[in-house]
């Protein structure tokens, strides 16, 4: 396997990069910080130039000057424009007013939209969530083990919600035992969802250690022997 | 008996750049020195890789396309960059006609080089066995668009062809012209968009999920309430989906070093709860509490 050398310029800057910021394990230092803001302000800089080149160029500049297949001129393309630069008298005390129009052309369209999405969503999940109790199946539409999962994701979802209900007190013990009893289940999820995350942290660390073992060190040697 | 009690409690105070560099140990070791544990496919990816060969046939039958959205940037590159280029082996070496598409800037570059990469070692044609749709902005209203005017909606690809140019985008009109999406992202919020806006005319193609490990419980919901055909849960996901495609990626080469760190993490926890304990008890012994008493 041949090694090119600006290959090994990228992996070694990709190294001290990645080296520079778990500097920052053993203690705060200059260095960290150093490539912290670098890593900031490039991510920043790519953006805006990903955002031009890929939307803003093609589906608003070319359309309005005429450019690339558009035959001429459209002035209807600075209306939008304008708008979205209205947000900007946000920073203005005495005209922040005309801000506050595009602000509520997009809190309408968001609420719009949100109203949408939730049905869309929720609505096939709280239908999911009828589950069937047939212990003894009668056609094998459900099997035993399915039954009793399907118990326990009940009883969870009716234990949880009853811990959830704040507009009455929790007197009668039977609401008294839910609760308590969602409380702990909720406790079983935050405990999935912890081992969840570990197992997401771990991953990113071991990419960063498969590209300083395979990449760094294994190209480095490779290139100099 | 006394001295392991007391080291057990000493370990409460241990530094953790000492922790940092025990699992630092922990998942280098096995890549450098692999031992090659087996890998077992979960259901959720079972079901992803089997609904991803269907498409296939609907492609032959139907002329129906595959949508892949790369929703990533370097924050969770380690997780989905496996998956997405998991997924992609899989259209190319099926020939399964697909477009890949981003919705956030940082997405793009990633976008293009898994296309580049996984086309040279399948031959696959630009145009004809998959295009790049390259970063599109507007989210939700983009989605909502999208599904109702594909050509109208994204015009160019990412190299400023007119999509309509393209051989394999020739009978792709909206939403029902797409048979499945598989969204790959690390992002919250994200995957919602495609569950609640990507559909038209009752029409609703099949949707795959690959997220970070983080929200594996939560798209156990998604799969059961059938919003999902299935989905890969992290880098063990990817790795899961490389064994059913039958490669060793980077994915599965990195699953040795996670078994030893969680259970490294399950034993440190362990260990630490005993000393928890301890201290404790030895807290309440020395200030005369009773049993019960709360501190």
């Amino acid at each position: 396997m041949s090694v090119d050398m600006w290959d090994i310029v990228g992996i070694w800057l990709g190294a001290i990069c990645t080296l520079a910021i778990y500097s920052f394990l053993y203690k705060e230092n200059p260095f960290y910080r150093v490539f912290e803001y670098m890593f900031t302000g490039m991510a920043i800089g790519y953006g805006i130039v990903i955002f031009w080149f890929s939307f803003m160029l093609p589906q608003w500049w070319q359309p309005l000057t005429g450019q690339e297949g558009h035959k001429e001129f459209n002035f209807l393309w600075l209306f939008p424009f304008f708008l979205g630069f209205l947000y900007y008298f946000i920073y203005s005390k005495k005209r922040a007013w005309l801000a506050k129009i595009v602000i509520g052309f997009s809190l309408g369209i968001g609420m719009g939209m949100t109203f949408q999405g939730v049905v869309t969503e929720l609505m096939p999940q709280i239908a999911a969530s009828f589950k069937s109790f047939n212990i003894v199946p009668m056609d094998n539409s459900v099997t035993i083990w399915e039954s009793v999962t399907n118990i326990v994701f009940v009883l969870t979802l009716l234990c949880v919600m009853v811990y959830f209900f704040f507009s009455f007190e929790h007197e009668h013990p039977v609401i008294q035992r839910s609760a308590t009893t969602g409380r702990w289940l909720l406790m079983v999820s935050f405990g999935a969802f912890f081992g969840s995350t570990v197992m997401a942290r771990m991953s990113l660390l071991i990419e960063r250690l498969q590209f300083l073992i395979e990449e760094w060190v294994k190209k480095s040697i490779l290139f100099m022997g | 008996m006394e001295s392991l009690k007391k080291f057990l409690i000493k370990m409460q105070q241990l530094d953790r750049r000492i922790l940092y560099l025990l699992t630092a140990l922990c998942l280098a070791i096995p890549i450098i020195v692999p031992f090659g544990l087996p890998i077992y496919p979960s259901p959720p990816v079972e079901a992803f890789y089997a609904k991803v060969e269907e498409t296939k046939k609907i492609q032959e039958d139907q002329g129906k396309i595959v949508v892949i959205v790369m929703d990533w940037g370097p924050s969770t590159k380690a997780e989905n960059y496996p998956q997405s280029e998991a997924i992609v082996r899989h259209l190319m070496r099926n020939k399964i006609k697909f477009a890949g598409l981003t919705l956030i800037p940082q997405g793009a570059g990633s976008l293009r080089e898994i296309l580049d990469k996984c086309a040279k070692d399948y031959n696959a044609v630009y145009g004809v066995d998959y295009c790049n749709w390259g970063y599109q902005q507007g989210l939700a209203i983009f989605v909502k668009q999208l599904a109702r005017d594909i050509p109208g909606t994204i015009k160019k690809d990412a190299d400023g062809r007119p999509i309509t140019s393209l051989p394999m985008m020739k009978g792709v009109y909206s939403v029902e012209n797409v048979s499945m999406v598989a969204e790959m992202t690390g992002l919250v919020g994200i995957f919602n968009i495609w569950v609640q806006f990507f559909q038209g005319g009752g029409y609703k193609p099949m949707l795959g999920h690959g997220c970070t490990a983080i929200s594996i419980p939560e798209q156990y919901i998604y799969w059961d309430a059938g919003q999902t055909v299935g989905f890969m849960g992290g880098m063990a996901g990817a790795a899961e989906y490389e064994k059913l495609i039958g490669r060793v990626d980077n994915a599965s080469r990195a699953m040795d070093s996670l078994t030893v760190a969680q259970l490294m993490a399950i034993f440190l926890i362990f260990l630490g709860n005993i000393g928890f304990l301890l201290k404790r008890k030895e807290q309440k012994t020395k200030s005369g509490m009773g049993r019960g008493a709360k501190i």
